[in-house]
């Protein structure tokens, strides 16, 4: 199970983890996320909607009503959630709700993120228990064994 | 006046005990009896908010799950949706008008964790009431969220 922020995504929450008041974020959604290992263990929350092919799009909270909301796309077949939306009900960077058309510029977003296969992967850091991000558009260096 | 109130040590003595006695035995009952009551009504008013709270998460509960319905959503289940939305908006409106006069009492500072949660869960009906509404009667009803949709 693959975890991905989109960009525009990564950046807002990078914006709001500087806030004293969001910084627990890291450490708190490393457990958070840890616990949904599985496609099943992500369909929560309101389901705004469900493509063709069983993929979703949902909306769900993370430490409850005063907390965060996030809007994420469920891909079936690549087992991945791609992280489209996040914020704070309260406090700094806090939003009421996402209007109808932040909505759909939120799928649009997560679906092209997705095809460009330009998002941010969450890692996961066990000697610190917290998340990190690494851009998809890094790969792992090819080895190529030497033929003798 | 003096010779009134203390006409002679003894006198003064006998005034006091019976004074004493008079105000232990009342003072005692009365006090008691009267933090008995209030601690009754505040017992009532925190199960009353407990078992709202829970009510409450139903309702929430019961939107949420909505969204999970596979069923084709036609014109008739559009009219039953708009039912729930109408009545869970008049839920909303008393809850709100509860709310406003227990923010206007000490009662928030008496029993903070109780009715955090109470009012918490009365914002998520709101906010919740609003998602089902855009879900089903404008997101679900647009072609450019449809044609986006298809793509997932």
């Amino acid at each position: 199970m693959e975890i991905f922020f989109t960009i525009d995504c990564y950046k807002k929450f990078k914006k709001i983890c500087k806030n004293s008041s969001h910084e627990h974020l890291f450490s708190g959604l490393y457990g958070f996320f840890k616990e949904r290992e599985s496609l099943e263990k992500w369909k929560t929350g309101f389901r705004i909607s469900q493509g063709p092919n069983g993929g979703l799009f949902l909306k769900d909270r993370f430490e409850g009503s005063g907390g965060y909301r996030f809007y994420f796309l469920l891909t079936i077949s690549e087992e991945d959630v791609t992280i489209s939306s996040f914020y704070p009900k309260k406090g700094k960077h806090s939003k009421k709700d996402l209007t109808t058309s932040e909505t759909k510029e939120s799928l649009k977003s997560g679906i092209q993120s997705r095809i460009d296969k330009n998002r941010f992967k969450v890692k996961f850091d066990p000697a610190d228990k917290k998340i990190s991000f690494i851009s998809e558009l890094i790969k792992p260096e090819k080895i190529e064994l030497k033929k003798f | 006046m003096n010779s009134i109130l203390n006409p002679n040590i003894e006198g003064a003595i006998e005034k006091v005990a019976l004074l004493s006695y008079s105000i232990n035995k009342s003072e005692k009952k009365s006090v008691q009896e009267l933090m008995d009551s209030a601690l009754d009504e505040l017992l009532l008013f925190t199960t009353f908010i407990e078992k709202k709270t829970v009510e409450l998460k139903m309702v929430n509960d019961i939107l949420r799950a909505l969204t999970w319905i596979d069923e084709p959503v036609d014109d008739d289940s559009l009219v039953k949706i708009n039912m729930i939305e109408v009545i869970t908006k008049e839920i909303n409106i008393k809850i709100q008008a509860e709310i406003t006069s227990i923010k206007s009492t000490t009662l928030p500072e008496m029993c903070p964790s109780l009715l955090e949660k109470y009012f918490e869960e009365s914002e998520s009906l709101i906010e919740n009431i609003e998602l089902i509404h855009e879900i089903f009667f404008e997101l679900r009803q647009d072609e450019e969220f449809l044609d986006l949709v298809s793509k997932i």
